[in-house]
Formats: C-alpha cells, sequence, structure tokens
C-alpha cells in the first residue's frame, strides 16, 4: 500500500497557497511535540494541496508546484526522522560510543536521560470483607489495605535506586483509632555488574517464597495474600544487608543475601520488639527499624526454568541465621538458631495459572523462647499450599483483551507444629483453609477480586468470610 | 568479625567490577544485528483514522502516535525486512525492543534492546525466540504465547509492541 508515498505522489498540482510555504522547518524544533506540530501542519499542506488537483492545467505553475511539494516532502522526511531520533534516544543511544560513556560524565547521557532519572510508580488494594460463618466478634469492614509509591532514581545506567514506600489501612490513626502503618517496604541500592552477578544493598525484600517478592495484588489470586505467605514466610519481610543476584545460566537465576537476623526475644519495653510468638516468627521482623543486628541472617533462593516446558518455574529458598541477638532470660543466652526453607512450582500455560509452595521452619532454643516471651513457640512450623485457576474469557470472546479467571486454593499450616518440652501445643493455630473465587483484569494493570474462604482450625473456630475487591499498579 | 569482612568484600566487589548491563545495544548496532552493514531506509508512516482504527483492533492495543517509522534493509533495491524500534512502560521505567518482521511482514526476530527495570522481571532470551513466525492473532497469553512468571509485565508489554508493529504492516505496508 504505502500510502504515504502514494499520498505524496499524488499531489503534483498548482496553486496559489504554495506561495505561502512557511519556513519554521529551517529551525530545528526543541521537542518531539514541536516537531510533529510541523509534521502535522505540512501534512496538512499537502492534503490542501490535493484538493486543488482539479485546476486548469498552467504549466509554469504545475511546475513550481511540483518542487515545492517535493521541498515540503523532503521537509517532511527529515522531521519524521528527527522526531523517530528523539522517540528512540529516549531509551537507547543512537551510537555505540555514546553508550559506552554513560555513567562516566553527565555529557554523553544528556539526551537519553530526558525524564529518565526519577520514575514514580505505584499499586494499591483495598476490599470489603464479610464475616458469613462461625463470626464471633469478627467485625465486616472495608479497608483500604495498602496504597503504595514506588520511587526510583536511576544514577547511572549501572546503578539504580528503588523504593517502596507504604501506606497501610489508609491513615497512621488518631486517638483511639485503628491504627495503619506508613513505612519504608524496601529501599535498595542495584549496582548492575553483570548479568552473572549483580549487587544490592539496602533495605531488601527477602527473597523467600513466590508472594513476598512480587506482592502487587496484580499477581495473586483472592483479596488477601495466602496465610502460608504471611504466617509461615513473613510478608511482607524486609532487612537490612547486602547480597548478590544474578542468572547463572539464563535458565538459572539465583539471590543470596546477608541481612540483620531476626529478633525472636519479645521486649520488655514499651514499644520494643514483639519476638516470635505462637503465631509464627512473623513479628521477628526487623524491618529496618533500628533492627538488632548483633546476629545475622543468611538467605539464599535459586529458580530453574526449564526450556523443556515453557512457562514453568522450579525454585527454592532457605533462610538461616540466630534470632536470640545476643539475649538472655534468667541468665541463659539465647541463641534460637532459625532455619525457615521453603521450595515452589509455578506454572503458566495458556490461560492456565497453577502455584504450588510449602515451607518448613525449625526454631532452636524453642523452650527458652517460649518461657521469655509468656507463650508457646513452637519448634517447628509448617505450610503448604496449592493453588489453580484459569482464563475462561477467551473461550467466549476470543478476541477479549479482558481476563476473567475463577480459582480455587486450599492451604494448611501449623505455626506449632511440634511444641517445646514442657509447653503446651495450640490447636488453634492449626488450620485449613478452602478458597474459591474470581478476578477479572479488564487491562493488564487493574484487577477487580471475589473470592469466599472456608476455615477449618483443629481446635475452636475461625470466621469464615466472602471478600469483594480492588487492586491496581502504574 | 567474619560477617563484617563478608560485607566489605560484597560491597568491594561491587565498586571494582562496575559494567553496563542495562541498554545492550545501541540504534546502530541494533539495526546491523537485524541486517547487516546495508543500506537502511526510514519509512515514515502516517496512519488516518480508519487505519488507526483498524490497527487498534488488530494490535488489541493503543496506537499512540500518528506517526510511525520503520527502518527498512535493503539490499540494492531488494527488501530485506522491517524493523521497528518500540519502547513501553513496564512498571516505571522502560522496555525497548527491536521488531523485525520479513518483507512478507512475517516476524523474524525480537531483540531487547534496553530494559531498565530490576533484571529479575526481564523476559528470558527464549521467550522471545518462542514468539517468533507465529502470525498476529496467536500472539495471545491465551493462545500460541506462553506467560512468564514473575515477568508478567514485562512479556505484556513486549508481546503489545509486536502486535502494534505486526498491525501496522499489515495495515500500512502490505500489499
Amino acid at each position: 500500500m504505502l500510502k504515504k508515498k502514494n499520498t505524496l505522489k499524488l499531489s503534483i498540482v498548482s496553486s496559489l497557497i504554495l506561495s505561502s510555504i512557511p519556513a519554521f522547518a529551517l529551525e530545528k524544533p526543541k521537542t518531539m511535540e514541536d516537531m510533529w506540530k510541523i509534521i502535522e501542519a505540512q501534512q496538512k499542506q499537502i492534503e490542501a494541496l490535493q484538493n486543488t488537483k482539479s485546476l486548469p492545467e498552467d504549466v509554469p505553475v504545475k511546475t513550481t508546484a511540483t518542487n515545492e511539494v517535493k521541498t515540503l516532502e523532503r521537509k517532511t522526511d527529515v522531521l519524521s526522522q528527527e522526531v523517530e531520533k528523539l522517540r528512540t534516544n529516549l531509551a537507547i543511544p543512537e551510537e555505540a560510543k555514546y553508550k559506552s560513556m554513560y555513567g562516566l560524565g553527565p555529557a554523553a547521557s544528556k539526551v537519553y536521560q530526558v525524564g529518565k532519572g526519577l520514575s514514580i510508580g505505584g499499586y494499591g488494594e483495598g476490599s470489603y470483607q464479610a464475616n458469613v460463618a462461625d463470626k464471633g466478634n469478627a467485625q465486616n469492614n472495608a479497608d483500604l489495605e495498602r496504597m503504595v509509591l514506588y520511587i526510583g532514581y536511576k544514577f547511572t545506567d549501572k546503578i539504580l535506586l528503588n523504593t517502596e514506600i507504604e501506606y497501610e489501612h489508609a491513615s497512621t490513626g488518631e486517638g483511639t483509632e485503628l491504627k495503619g502503618e506508613a513505612e519504608v517496604e524496601f529501599a535498595s541500592l542495584d549496582f548492575f555488574i553483570d548479568p552473572i552477578a549483580n549487587v544490592r544493598t539496602g533495605l531488601m525484600l527477602m527473597p523467600m517464597g513466590l508472594v513476598n517478592r512480587i506482592h502487587e495484588p496484580l499477581f495473586y489470586f483472592g483479596n488477601h495474600r495466602p496465610e502460608v505467605e504471611q504466617r509461615i514466610i513473613p510478608s511482607t519481610w524486609r532487612e537490612m544487608g547486602a547480597g548478590l543476584f544474578g542468572a547463572i545460566t539464563p535458565n538459572l537465576t539465583y539471590t543470596a543475601y546477608v541481612t540483620n537476623g531476626l529478633n525472636g526475644v519479645k521486649s520488655t519495653s514499651a514499644g520494643g520488639t514483639a519476638g516470635f510468638s505462637s503465631d509464627g516468627i512473623v513479628e521477628g521482623r526487623g524491618g529496618g527499624s533500628f533492627s538488632a543486628a548483633e546476629n545475622f541472617g543468611y538467605t539464599a533462593r535459586m529458580d530453574y526454568d526449564p526450556s523443556f516446558v515453557p512457562g514453568l518455574t522450579v525454585g527454592a529458598s532457605g533462610y538461616v541465621g540466630k534470632s536470640g541477638q545476643n539475649q538472655q532470660y534468667l541468665g541463659q543466652k539465647i541463641n534460637a538458631f532459625t532455619q525457615l526453607y521453603e521450595t515452589h512450582v509455578q506454572w503458566k500455560y495458556r490461560g492456565l495459572e497453577f502455584r504450588a509452595l510449602g515451607s518448613w521452619g525449625f526454631i532452636g532454643d524453642a523452650a527458652l523462647l517460649s518461657a521469655a516471651n509468656g507463650q508457646t513457640i513452637g519448634s517447628q512450623n509448617y505450610g503448604y499450599y496449592t493453588e489453580l485457576g484459569y482464563d475462561i474469557l477467551p473461550l467466549v470472546l476470543p478476541n477479549t483483551t479482558h481476563y476473567l479467571a475463577p480459582f480455587v486454593r486450599y492451604e494448611k499450616l501449623d505455626t506449632i507444629a511440634k511444641a517445646p518440652n514442657g509447653f503446651a501445643d495450640d490447636l488453634t493455630k492449626d488450620w485449613q483453609i478452602f478458597q474459591v473465587g474470581l478476578q477479572y483484569k479488564p487491562i493488564s494493570n487493574v484487577v477487580i477480586k471475589a473470592d469466599y474462604r472456608n476455615y477449618v482450625q483443629k481446635q475452636g473456630t475461625h470466621p469464615d468470610d466472602f471478600n469483594l475487591g480492588f487492586g491496581f499498579i502504574f | 568479625m567474619t560477617q563484617i569482612n563478608t560485607l566489605l568484600f560484597l560491597l568491594l566487589f561491587s565498586l571494582s567490577s562496575l559494567s553496563y548491563a542495562q541498554i545492550f545495544y545501541s540504534k546502530s548496532e541494533a539495526l546491523e544485528l537485524a541486517f547487516g552493514k546495508v543500506q537502511l531506509e526510514n519509512l515514515s508512516l502516517f496512519p488516518e483514522e480508519a487505519d488507526m482504527v483498524k490497527i487498534q483492533q488488530l494490535a488489541k492495543t493503543k496506537l499512540e502516535s500518528g506517526l510511525f517509522t520503520f527502518y527498512v534493509g535493503k539490499d540494492g533495491g531488494k527488501i530485506l525486512g522491517y524493523a521497528a524500534i518500540e519502547s513501553e512502560n513496564v512498571r516505571t521505567k522502560p522496555e525497548t525492543v527491536m521488531i523485525v518482521l520479513t518483507p512478507e511482514g512475517e516476524l523474524r526476530n525480537v531483540y531487547l534492546l534496553a530494559f531498565h527495570e530490576p533484571p529479575e522481571y526481564m523476559p528470558p532470551e527464549r521467550w522471545f525466540e518462542s514468539l517468533l513466525k507465529h502470525p498476529l492473532t496467536d500472539l495471545d497469553f491465551s493462545k500460541g504465547v506462553d506467560g512468564i512468571s514473575g515477568a508478567t509485565l514485562s512479556t505484556h508489554s513486549a508481546l503489545n509492541s509486536v502486535r502494534k508493529v505486526m498491525a501496522v504492516y499489515q495495515v500500512m505496508v502490505k500489499k
């Protein structure tokens, strides 16, 4: 078709209009917008010339017109090329020699850096929760669970800052209101060295499980994160430290961090650390707020994407470290050597999404910790879940870009899988959860969610709930 | 002390061996990769309103501009293929790909030129390869394209770019 060329060739005509050809293309416009305005104006002139082609033949005028149209055509081509150059220069350099200079001085990266130093994004999620059975004292509620701002800054092509600043439950509260939190979820500097080994330091998301690292609401089923990935593997779990990450082969990636360790001991001072509890290790997180660093924690993770099964990822991670933080109870030093391991598999194939994850934890000195914290802390804990969803919309509307996936999830967890000697198990911490729901995405950045969770405890009851909510990322 | 030594080692290691991992090709390198050292021509296209509607229907994504540029690789008078460079924001930062079509409009190559999100979110090369030779109608996550765990948004962005380029070719260039 080559419509543009045809359009221009057809425009061999006469006319008085030609006397008014502007000279604005002589000076190079400063921005893409300026240039685009000029191109549009030129296109209009060419169209105007076309419309006058029925005028009587007049050879001298026609010749002038042909020349002028050629001039216009040339100017349009030059400007189009300039626009393309500006557009692509925002993302990649024109020549390799400029690429190699990035990071060494501002001059070479001047054009490239336009608008790319600071970046802002974010996500949010909120839901209505109705307790539909075994309600007890639980209240139905509507909650803006998270509103998060991502702020990134690219200092150079090799040094990048990523931060996530989060408001939970919409407020830090006033008076006796329920209080949310404002917190830095992560703030880490990435140093890009080589695909095999890059360095990250700062307040970092711990690379364990599926949800902790990628926890935007678009990427997990249901209004609430799986309980296993909140109580057995804490989320959002972040600590101060440094580490390496990279790809050993294109299919095999790894992450390894050294961070401050967990703090398992309940503080006696007001506002101090809650430490480990019968609900698990979640309150032992440091979170970058004067985190105890007498003991360090060591975390490693590997993921493998086999080429022979497209869309499949299998992986595992582990955390080890003392959680005593050089503290004592009744004159006895608490080591509380803590281990947490998990393995996961994830498969996306066409509209199918499948996940399974299992996690096991071991806590040393559990009896001493239980005595210090005044509750039973399991010397072992575990949890696993599996879920399956399928985007059914293309089956009904083949050309749709919308997404509608029903899903099911089953979870089993026990934060006191083994009680230490001298302490009783708490069977209300042994849960099974059966969940079904629907996930609808009108575009890939927005999700509407509905789900129902049925909780079964080994002892006592837990409210079953229906949740209706939304999430977005930008 | 051992722990502090480990941290110091990591930091020293990082500062001593920095290189460039986010921009993989400059424009000139990319175009040479696509066609070799041959004559290149810019083909500027100005889709009209009706064309834009058709392109957007085929691409299932918005065409942001009324100007679209193909780089046409030529050997003498013979067209070797059409290339286009497209950037889309993944989360907050862009992913830039070059899409190369054969003279008949078949998807020949997709090259990742730059990726500014953390590398964990980067689609692997084999995912780009898995797109090749699929017709436009099959380039959909519910049809011929596999998702990548952990790279959902980046694969969506790349697929949108590929579909857009193929749709522009079909509406504006295909004879």
